[in-house]
């Protein structure tokens, strides 16, 4: 680096402009203003004293979804998230949010019963055939009812996992399980641990992890963000440095992108600088984990995958793709689940809406970006969709259903799963026990 | 303040809710576009989103004799949109339909605001492409393109817009609706051939019909490292004598590489003084034997190394490298100003060892781009934005580096426009009558000047005799 300023934010922007089309808001919009060009200009004429921190300035920062495909597109390497980040606190501080929205999104994280409840009452109210009707209403509209994939037992991944440790195992990792995951979604956190036992990975239950702070960045909660992610430090770091495991795995391409901003976030705490690097550099999604150390590819691909006919196309999370630049592993795993390369559902840089809180936040937005990938399903053909971070599923398949669309959201590893239970001869799996 | 609260009004009931940008906050993204030196603040913005708001729209400000600005993405570099006394601007980000694709005749109608790449995308799977491909091809519209007659690396073999444009719609400024078609064989005047390339001076282009291509057969990337740049620049002339014509011939210097390494690591060597990028394209049969005398006439010119990308995700990063080299540029320095000059390809040693020279007299880091097929030079001319007495430095080695273009028998753009750049430059490149004579054509068109006024050719009002140059650049 050979010039000084702007440092602390990285380097500089040059108003190149390549970004704007990679920007879902302006994709949508049309408006500068919600372009990441436009913002980072809104944001440094505010830094200068150019402009005002009003409400209109407010507006076109929030409508950002941070999905990071701006960051994905810039040539001079601009590190746009940081730059929006250290303008949330503000963004929260100002008094558009209403003081129940505060308490609410508080309560999103960590062990809420928020979550339980309001699933219950999901599945009571589809069950009276209201789905649609329920999908119109904020926040209940994304739980997923009686459509989800978590249709089985609900137990933590400790409970079954403990008996199947591998004898002889290849890696040892420990799984972030995400706190809207194991809630909305257990199924999942429950298929992880089945599919990688099942490769040979024994999983090391770090029964104290938190909540990855992603939710409390975004929401402008700095310090708390920090203190979550000083918690995870202690607990996933010590594992590492002890020795006790060799990878941390997430499911949710959201949380994993957090763990891996960890060591910018604690890069000026001293006593945390390293350990955080430590974890952001250890931190591996769970295709590209199975990727990386290869996976048993399942003999009966597609035998029941997706559980309906019709062909499977992978949308890529925005975290995943633009947050840890993740874009063949999760192909490969649905290539292996069904046998066929995964159809591409188009603009798959392009943010679904989900983006953490936000489409709690940006209905109207949310709503639109929904739509279009809704449009694009449509168009693909597509009977099942693959997306590897539990926002996105929730998302999309409100989107789906709003559009009237049968199409079935699952998650790579579920894929994958189901493709070992399918498989003649399989192990015994905890599934295939029961 | 030109506008009043009923012009708005009635503005609004045209474009609706979305189309109307007006906040502060909003209004200030709007002022300035890839060119950054220059900055004037419209008062308005308009997204109409379709040829007939847009037509509404013109009507209206033609009736109420209010100046508009039209703009694409603002990826421009030469300023071709700034709003400088103009209160309304016209977007076109809002128009983004593809209207048909006609594969049988290989053509597309798009709207304006239209991506360029996104014409690619949606024939690629038919095994078609659109091919002006400028280096933020990604980011920048049609309408755009058709504004500033774009080019890109490729077109040394392709051409640049106006050879792929087929026919254009567009909305003159007194809000008249004109469709120019050319359908085969050119009769009469050439009136593509004026509104591509006149930079939004004549009306506001709502739509496109153009040209779409095969993809080619097969596709040989090459990349030749050389000890300098005058060797490199001596190879594309072999190049071509040995009767080759490569779809792209690009050169980098090492400045250059060094920063596109840092950005996206392909892996340069460390001690090349240049390279040079040579792609073929066309049948299967006989690229072998053509890349064999490429490789011939770059070792001929000294080049230490001459490599064939090993397959489509070698080949794609070298483009990615070339391509978004402008960008790049912000790991090396805190600003920079582009500069876009042409020179008879002949003469390339020539200018090359120029900029050197006055590159050395100022005391500027200058680090060279070119389209060398072409003869399209892009000094980069790297300063730091707060030394005011290097500015004054930058502005003179970018003046010399063009004059000397003129000199050679080139030119002072190549790809980028005058836009308010470069207008001062134009009494140098053409005399009185040849400017009075663009002056009586555009006046044809945009009788009354409303439409983007202090532009291209120089006016009372934009006569600066000292060009400050943009800090940054892109193209």
């Amino acid at each position: 680096m050979e010039f000084g300023d702007g440092l602390e934010l990285g380097l500089p922007c040059v108003h190149c402009g390549l970004c704007l089309d990679t920007c879902p808001t302006y994709k949508i919009s049309g408006s500068e203003a919600a372009s990441p060009r436009g913002r980072i200009y809104i944001m440094e004429a505010i830094g200068a004293g150019e402009l005002a921190f009003d409400d209109e300035a407010a507006g076109h920062l929030e409508t950002c979804l941070g999905c990071r495909a701006c960051e994905s597109a810039c040539p001079s390497g601009v590190d746009y998230s940081r730059r929006i980040d250290e303008f949330r606190p503000r963004l929260a501080a100002s008094k558009r949010r209403s003081e129940l929205w505060r308490k609410f999104s508080r309560r999103l994280h960590g062990n809420t019963r928020i979550f339980d409840v309001g699933l219950k009452a999901a599945r009571v109210v589809d069950s009276l055939g209201l789905r649609r009707l329920r999908r119109r209403i904020p926040f209940f509209s994304l739980l997923p009812g009686r459509t989800a994939s978590s249709n089985g037992v609900e137990l933590s991944p400790l409970q079954r996992s403990n008996v199947h440790q591998p004898p002889y195992p290849r890696a040892r990792v420990a799984l972030l399980r995400g706190c809207i995951a194991d809630r909305a979604m257990p199924g999942l956190n429950r298929d992880a641990v089945e599919v990688l036992q099942r490769n040979g990975i024994e999983i090391v239950e770090l029964h104290d992890q938190v909540c990855c702070g992603a939710l409390d960045l975004h929401e402008g909660r700095r310090s708390e963000a920090l203190a979550l992610a000083r918690a995870n430090v202690d607990i996933f770091s010590g594992a590492l440095q002890r020795g006790e495991v060799d990878f941390v795995v997430s499911t949710a391409a959201g949380c994993g992108a957090q763990l891996r901003e960890y060591g910018k976030l604690l890069g000026g705490d001293s006593d945390y600088r390293e350990a955080a690097a430590l974890l952001s550099e250890r931190h591996r999604d769970i295709c590209e984990l199975l990727v990386e150390l290869g996976f048993e590819k399942p003999r009966a691909p597609g035998a029941t995958a997706g559980g309906k006919a019709g062909a499977l196309a992978y949308h890529d999370a925005c975290h995943l793709l633009h947050g840890c630049k993740v874009e063949a592993a999760p192909r490969a795993i649905c290539e292996a689940a069904t046998g066929t390369a995964p159809l591409d559902l188009g603009e798959n840089s392009i943010c679904c809406g989900s983006a953490g809180t936000y489409n709690l936040q940006q209905r109207t937005m949310a709503g639109r970006l929904g739509a279009r990938k809704a449009e694009l399903a449509r168009i693909s053909g597509a009977g099942v969709i693959a997306v590897a971070n539990v926002g996105c599923m929730l998302q999309l398949s409100r989107a789906l259903d709003l559009a009237g669309l049968r199409i079935e959201v699952r998650h790579p590893i579920e894929l994958l799963a189901q493709a070992y239970r399918g498989s003649p001869g399989a192990k015994a799996g905890p599934e295939a026990k029961r | 303040m030109l506008l009043d609260t009923a012009i708005k009004k009635r503005l609004r009931d045209i474009v609706g809710p979305e189309g109307m940008v007006e906040g502060a906050a909003a209004l200030k993204v709007y002022e300035c576009d890839g060119y950054t030196l220059e900055k004037a603040k419209p008062e308005l913005v308009l997204l109409p989103g379709s040829t007939d708001e847009v037509r509404r729209v013109l009507c209206e400000l033609h009736g109420a004799g209010i100046p508009f600005v039209p703009r694409g993405a603002g990826t421009g570099v030469s300023g071709g949109c700034l709003p400088a006394g103009i209160p309304v601007m016209v977007g076109s980000s809002r128009m983004r339909r593809i209207r048909s694709i006609d594969l049988d005749n290989a053509r597309a109608e798009v709207e304006a605001g239209v991506v360029n790449l996104e014409i690619s995308r949606a024939v690629a799977e038919h095994g078609y492409y659109y091919a002006p491909d400028p280096s933020s091809q990604s980011a920048c519209t049609i309408g755009g393109n058709v504004a500033e007659n774009s080019g890109g690396p490729h077109t040394l073999k392709y051409g640049v817009t106006l050879n792929h444009v087929l026919g254009l719609e567009m909305v003159l400024p007194d809000g008249e609706l004109l469709r120019i078609e050319n359908n085969g064989e050119q009769v009469g005047y050439d009136l593509l051939g004026i509104v591509t390339g006149s930079e939004g001076t004549l009306g506001v282009i709502t739509a496109a019909i153009v040209k779409l291509l095969k993809k080619p057969e097969a596709v040989a990337t090459l990349l030749a490292v050389f000890p300098g740049v005058l060797e490199a620049s001596r190879a594309v002339s072999d190049i071509i004598a040995a009767g080759l014509l490569p779809a792209a011939m690009e050169m980098m210097d090492a400045m250059v590489i060094e920063a596109v390494e840092a950005a996206y690591g392909f892996g340069f060597p460390d001690d090349a003084g240049a390279v040079l990028i040579v792609e073929l394209d066309g049948l299967e049969a006989g690229l072998d034997a053509a890349c064999v005398r490429v490789v011939q006439a770059c070792e001929g010119q000294g080049a230490s190394e001459v490599r064939r990308a090993a397959d489509e995700e070698e080949r794609a990063l070298l483009w990615k490298s070339r391509k978004r080299a402008f960008g790049a540029m912000g790991r090396l320095t805190p600003a920079y100003c582009t500069q876009d000059g042409v020179v008879p390809r002949s003469r390339l040693p020539e200018i090359v060892e120029i900029i050197a020279e006055v590159s050395q007299r100022h005391s500027l880091r200058i680090a060279t781009l070119m389209h060398a097929g072409d003869g399209n030079v892009h000094p980069l001319i790297l300063y730091d934005d707060k030394d005011q007495s290097q500015v004054e430095h930058v502005i003179m080695a970018g003046n010399e580096i063009l004059g000397a273009c003129l000199d050679l028998g080139g030119s002072v753009s190549g790809e980028h426009g005058i836009g308010v750049e470069k207008i001062a430059l134009m009494s140098q490149a053409f005399d009185q009558e040849a400017l009075q004579a663009m002056a009586d054509l555009r006046a044809v068109f945009n009788p009354s000047g409303l439409c983007n006024p202090h532009k291209v050719l120089p006016s009372d009002r934009s006569c600066m005799e000292v060009k400050r140059p943009g800090p940054r650049g892109g193209g």
